[in-house]
């Protein structure tokens, strides 16, 4: 195991770890301001890279760009799905919010299979096989643009939440929607436009993925599970952890993958899971909610 | 079955009764509801729908199994899929490579699935971590045996593993027919559903209940948190090992997909949650009612497209949970009433004579003059000073109270008796014991009770069992009873025994803290405001109430803002202010003390108050920060 | 009624359409076959149903088995053994199927041979390249599939030939799971055998997104050969990642995804010419003996079909001869008479669509007469070219650089 292989993997899986920092982000800022654990998240980002897959299909348009404009449907299936599906559920007991979450997670995926079918789809472009390199380092281009991208998202979120006057409101619906109803934030809708908005973000997050991976109807599963572990490990409701625990997260997958070389190696990034909690309970930054 | 057909385990009456309570229990309905399913199945239908009941009857075992941890002790695993596959590849490996009988290997995979689940509760239920903690903990674990048996070259690796052919019979869990395997697998499912409903009916049942109605409540109770849990999940990824080890014989080959994937755990939540959980015939309506459909589903919308049956699975599943949130059920029993199901009722004796209450066994030096001793306690949360350097004594058999405005740390330092947290700085005694750092339960058993402000209460408990669940750890079953009894009739909860907790009003509900509190045999008894908000009437009896037990030898903090009752009853008064003791004495004096007033109304109120009295104040102590 | 009436009766309904068994249309031979038509690997069974309705439309075109049409039953199995299980129960012991017809992912195939051989009913498989199952001396097991060491086998002869051209330095890249590492694993022994050394092994899993350390493993080693075992999902990435890293080996692939025929439509075509991408398979559409059943393939999806459609229909095939030889004489179609008929077959190769010598079986259910191929993307990638073994070969490979 050379120096350079292991440089190499870190460094993919840290531009790795800065797009799933924009899946995970979304998933935690629902869960702050409603609670709800999404488990159908990486489906509706699966939703969002099947539309940037046909927009590109029809424009030959970049990924980024198709990303962008699928913006507002996304929303849009946000806004629909939050008020069919998530409202009922807000203050629900948590094994409630998992099975509504994963049966509708089932419903979209096999939605995709009749309407896609089964087969792979990507994007093709002259950028996804061009890349930089930095002395013996290899940096992908798709994947260091879609890390810029993703983080540009993620900032302009930060930003978004400490510094107008609707990120006042959802960051006070998250500390406390009882108090945060009591001063007169309308509750319900902040929690409409964060869902609506979360959903439009994994847009984003679905443009930057598809400059350089994949889309079938199961894809959706794996970012579930790994934005929930990388929002527990950042510790829950804790934002600024989340982004942390995504960017070590893409390193230590990337690493296990690289050091272990064998079909064991993805258990050990779960163990290594179970390890920063036990170093670490409130998340990476010791910030994040008791109960 | 009809009638009313609440069993009344009655000690002493009938040494059988408990028994018989146990065969007309939820547990024994869902385990003849099995029995009557093997009948209609081998009576009525084919080879096919035979298979399919002998797995709808394991996906039945592992629903009810996973529900001890996920409904009754209310801690969400995800885990339950890597207990399952322990328990097939410990069969199929031991089994293939050393011709063990499943029966043995079954034991290696069980054991070795209660250690996963002790290592993977550990952290979550020793740290008090949420619920979502434990659950991603959980899947984590699952996902790392998937991967770390998928590298196992011993095991098959991805490859999977066969089971051998050549040996049937019932040693061998392998059979030519099918029937066996049926009889078999309701066999697993009526042990399981058994054993749990004497487990529920037993002590544990009601720590379990305890657990998960209201944590702070059940440590407060004396119940270690971290056993309960970690027994209740133990106790149920062994259980779900063990029929892992049949499907591995019946289905004859495993993988880590099949066995380990992680859609074993999502059709246990699916079951469960559509049954309805933390009932045992929940899981079982549940399984019985969703896997034929699915299965039915999967044959029927074969012929169109691809994905079709999952789809329209998923969506009556969405339809499901959005219209029935009991689960079915809860539809059932609102249909049918109560009646149908006979949930075990505890028996407390009815108008014990008002003895002098319990002790808790064993305590510490009780003629040590100083009770409680704290010196310089302190606690900070992150850059926050909550308490800056308490110094305080509790004598023996004296009720002294804690005064302060709001946010001077009061609540805080009974949260720091109580065990909720560690001090950040300082000693403190318990009868001359150190007692900073202890559990909450650990308070409890050395002589500490407390009341919580906000009331916290059981909300599936009766006033009877939350009564009798406080006097329950370290005591037998009878004895808590006799406890029970006793304290219920004390605090005048004695008519309202078999009320919901949730349904008593807010006077009813601070007495039943208290009596939570009692039913633990407290040396020191700490009360947060047990007469905030009631009528003076009221406020009249709790005072007698508290004026009662320290006759009975109980020493008394009391946290109050009702002042009357606090110069009334307290023989000394501790006042406390941002974090620090800023007077102490007798009440007469305390109420003079300028600092005091100064405190609770400001620097310019205590000029007024100290011109008015002609008092010789001294200005330089008042604090710039209380001045308005 | 009470509750367990209306629970009985509920049940007994909604089982009606179940446990009535179809009508049997007169003279209609109806075998059935499973299949993972829906879950993760719902691909595969597509394709099945595809290639198999071909070979039904063919088969029935030319007069069906001795004038009776043929019908086969495809059940969706999700590719998972415990509802391979079930579904086997339905098919041995209600459907009283005299054969089943396998078309299913490994895990399934697995699980299917071991309740076939107890319920002793023949399963013959086409699709599973599983040599495990083989040697595992079943009775009921047929498999007319090539197997891991027969694609091993080729690989090796070709890489050999790669070796008569100049130095070969190969290296292994695979996916982790039975299809890819049980074939990887044998050609690493008959190197070895051969003395030939392996300078890197890097295997991944299906999840990996991120394939550039792997395969930058196999860079480093300094290979330039790299035998690559996986799904088109890794394959497609694993290019990518050797396009950004400017690693151009000479790629022999095994499995699914290098044989995809869709990879130009996923992959920049230019670079699959530089890595010379081929791939062992047991199906190349620009084989002579296969065109009939590409043309109707092409006409009916607008595509050429993939490996896994072909088996499938191949798989009828066989079906359709051991149907014949049981009828021929004047045998019931029971589970005795077909495995008896299955032992008795011998296909002649160029009735196949695979490049098979013939369909044979021994006592173990191993078809003798299989044999792979090897492919490679050639013109810009626009055609899929059979270059190895000579025998069957339309153009040579393309030589080591």
């Amino acid at each position: 195991m050379s120096m350079e292989l292991l440089l190499q993997a870190a460094v993919s899986g840290f531009l790795m770890g800065g797009i799933y920092a924009l899946i995970a982000l979304a998933l935690a800022l629902v869960f702050g301001v409603m609670g709800v654990l999404n488990f159908a998240h990486g489906d509706l980002l699966m939703v969002g890279m099947y539309g940037v897959v046909l927009i590109c299909a029809a424009t030959n348009l970049s990924p980024f760009i198709a990303g962008l404009l699928i913006v507002p449907a996304m929303v849009l299936i946000g806004w629909v799905v939050f008020i069919l599906l998530i409202r009922p559920i807000v203050g629900s007991a948590p094994l409630v919010q998992a099975q509504l979450t994963i049966g509708m997670s089932f419903v979209i995926q096999s939605a995709a299979l009749l309407w896609f079918g089964a087969d792979l789809f990507n994007v093709r472009s002259e950028l996804g096989s061009s890349s930089i390199r930095l002395g013996d380092i290899v940096i992908s281009a798709p994947l260091l643009i879609g890390c810029l991208v993703a983080l540009l998202a993620s900032g302009l979120l930060a930003w978004f939440l400490s510094a107008t006057i609707w990120g006042y409101r959802i960051r006070a619906t998250a500390e406390d929607p009882v108090m945060a109803q009591l001063c007169g934030v309308p509750v319900q809708r902040v929690q409409r436009w964060v869902f609506a908005g979360a959903t439009g973000s994994l847009a984003i997050a679905a443009g930057c993925l598809m400059a350089f991976y994949h889309v079938t109807p199961v894809v959706g599963l794996q970012f579930s599970v790994l934005s929930l572990l990388i929002v527990v490990l950042g510790g829950l409701g804790d934002l600024r952890g989340a982004m942390v625990a995504a960017l070590v997260l893409g390193v230590a997958e990337a690493m296990t993958s690289a050091i272990f070389n064998s079909a064991s190696a993805p258990a050990a990034l779960y163990i290594l899971f179970g390890a920063a909690l036990l170093l670490r309970p409130h998340g990476l930054l010791g910030r994040g909610a008791t109960v | 079955m009809s009638g009313s057909s609440k069993t009344v385990a009655r000690p002493g009456r009938n040494r059988w009764a408990p028994f018989i309570g146990l065969l007309r229990s939820e547990g024994a309905v869902a385990a003849l509801l099995v029995w009557v399913v093997v009948a209609i199945t081998l009576a009525f239908l084919n080879a096919y729908w035979v298979s399919v009941v002998v797995m709808m009857l394991v996906w039945c075992y592992l629903c009810t199994a996973w529900n001890l941890i996920g409904g009754y002790v209310g801690q969400v695993s995800f885990g339950h899929g890597a207990f399952f596959g322990v328990g097939a590849y410990g069969t199929a490996y031991l089994s293939t490579t050393h011709g063990i009988s499943p029966w043995l290997s079954m034991l290696v995979g069980m054991a070795l699935s209660a250690v996963l689940a002790v290592i993977a509760g550990y952290i979550p239920f020793r740290r008090n971590l949420s619920h979502l903690v434990f659950a991603l903990l959980t899947l984590a674990l699952a996902y790392a045996v998937f991967y770390g048996v998928s590298g196992v070259r011993a095991l098959g690796g991805t490859n999977g593993m066969f089971m051998p052919l050549d040996t049937t019979g019932l040693a061998a869990m392998r059979f030519q027919d099918l029937w066996p395997y049926l009889i078999v697998v309701a066999v697993f499912n009526t042990v399981l559903l058994l054993v749990l409903q004497v487990l529920l009916n037993s002590r544990y049942g009601f720590i379990w209940r305890a657990t998960r109605d209201n944590e702070a409540a059940a440590a407060a109770s004396g119940i270690n948190l971290l056993k309960s849990k970690q027994l209740a999940f133990a106790i149920s990824a062994a259980a779900t090992a063990a029929v892992g080890g049949f499907y591995a014989q019946f289905v004859g080959f495993i993988d880590p997909h099949s066995a380990l994937g992680v859609h074993v755990i999502i059709q246990i939540l699916l079951f469960s949650v559509v049954g309805g959980t933390g009932t045992l015939l929940g899981p079982v309506v549940g399984t019985f009612a969703l896997f034929p459909l699915g299965e039915i589903m999967r044959v029927e919308l074969m012929s169109l497209e691809a994905g079709s049956h999952q789809l329209v699975y998923g969506a009556a599943l969405v339809v499901v949970i959005l219209l029935l949130p009991g689960g079915l059920i809860g539809l059932l029993r609102r249909a049918m009433g109560r009646r149908w199901f006979s949930s075990f009722k505890l028996f407390v004796p009815e108008g014990a004579a008002a003895e002098p209450l319990p002790r808790r066994r064993g305590s510490v030096a009780e003629n040590h003059e100083k009770v409680l001793v704290a010196e310089g306690v302190g606690r900070d949360f992150g850059g926050v000073v909550a308490l800056r350097s308490v110094d305080l004594e509790v004598r023996r058999g004296e009720i002294l109270g804690l005064i302060g405005p709001n946010g001077a740390g009061k609540t805080t330092f009974f949260n720091l008796l109580g065990g909720t947290f560690p001090p950040s700085r300082g000693r403190m005694e318990l009868f001359g014991q150190g007692i900073g750092g202890l559990a909450p339960h650990e308070c409890t058993h050395r002589g500490i009770a407390r009341t919580f402000q906000i009331t916290q209460t059981f909300g599936t408990f009766t006033v009877a069992e939350a009564v009798f669940t406080a006097a329950l750890p370290e005591r037998t079953f009878d004895e808590a009873r006799e406890i029970a009894a006793q304290v219920l009739a004390r605090v005048g909860l004695d008519v309202r025994r078999d009320v919901s907790c949730a349904e008593l009003t807010l006077s009813e509900q601070r007495r039943l803290e208290i009596a939570r509190a009692l039913a633990t045999g407290p040396s020191l008894l700490l009360l947060d405001e047990v007469m905030a908000g009631l009528t003076p009437t009221e406020v009249t009896s709790v005072i007698a109430l508290i004026r009662g037990l320290r006759a009975d030898g109980i020493t008394v903090v009391i946290i109050e803002h009702v002042m009357h009752a606090v110069m009334e009853l307290c023989d000394r008064i501790v006042v406390l202010d941002a974090g620090e003791v800023i007077a102490e004495g007798l009440p007469a004096e305390v109420s003079r003390d300028h600092r005091v007033i100064e405190a609770y109304l400001g620097k310019r109120a205590q000029q007024v108050a100290a011109a008015a009295a002609s008092d010789n104040a001294d200005r330089q102590g008042g604090r710039a920060d209380d001045d308005v | 009624m009470n509750k367990f009436q209306w629970a009985a009766a509920g049940l007994a309904f909604a089982m009606t359409p179940l446990t009535l068994s179809p009508a049997q249309a007169q003279e209609e031979i109806v075998i059935p076959s499973i299949a993972a038509m829906s879950g993760s690997v719902a691909v595969t069974g597509q394709d099945a149903q595809k290639g198999v309705e071909i070979a039904l439309e063919h088969i029935n075109a030319d007069g069906g088995i001795d004038g009776r049409p043929l019908k086969v039953q495809l059940y969706d199995t999700q590719g998972n053994p415990g509802v391979v299980r079930q579904v086997m129960e339905r098919l041995t012991r209600l459907e009283k199927a005299p054969v089943i017809l396998g078309c299913e992912i490994s895990a399934g195939t697995s699980a299917a041979a071991q309740f076939a051989e107890q319920a002793r009913v023949p399963y013959l498989n086409s699709s599973a390249v599983s040599a495990e199952l083989l040697e595992r001396g079943y009775k009921y097991y047929f498999s007319d599939q090539i197997t891991a060491d027969t694609e091993a086998a080729t690989v090796v002869e070709f890489v050999e030939n790669l070796m008569t051209q100049g130095d070969v330095v190969p290296a292994l890249l695979y996916e982790d799971s039975p299809r890819g590492a049980g074939t990887i694993e044998r050609v690493e022994a008959l190197l070895e055998e051969r003395g030939v050394e392996i300078v890197a092994s890097a295997p991944y899993t299906r999840s990996d997104r991120n394939l550039l350390p792997p395969v930058k493993r196999v860079q480093t080693s300094g290979a330039n050969v790299v035998i690559w075992a996986g799904y088109t999902e890794d394959v497609v990435a694993g290019l990518q990642a050797m396009q950004q890293l400017d690693f151009t080996p000479y790629i022999v692939g095994i499995g699914g995804g290098p044989g995809d025929v869709r990879i130009p439509q996923l992959v920049d075509q230019d670079f699959l010419e530089a890595v010379n991408l081929s791939t062992v398979d047991y199906f190349n559409p620009d084989m002579e003996r296969a065109q009939r059943f590409v043309k109707s393939y092409e006409e009916k999806h607008g595509i050429v079909p993939s490996s896994y459609a072909s088996m499938c229909y191949r798989g009828v095939y066989t079906l359709k001869a051991a149907l014949q030889t049981a009828l021929e004489a004047g045998e019931a179609l029971t589970a005795e008479t077909l495995h008896a008929a299955l032992l008795e077959i011998d296909i002649p190769g160029e009735d196949l669509i695979s490049p098979f010598e013939r369909i044979k079986f021994d006592e173990n259910g191993r078809n003798v007469g299989s044999q792979n191929l090897i492919a490679q993307w050639k013109d810009g990638a626009t055609k899929k070219v059979t270059v190895w073994p000579p025998e069957v070969a339309v153009q040579d490979p393309n030589p080591l650089k």
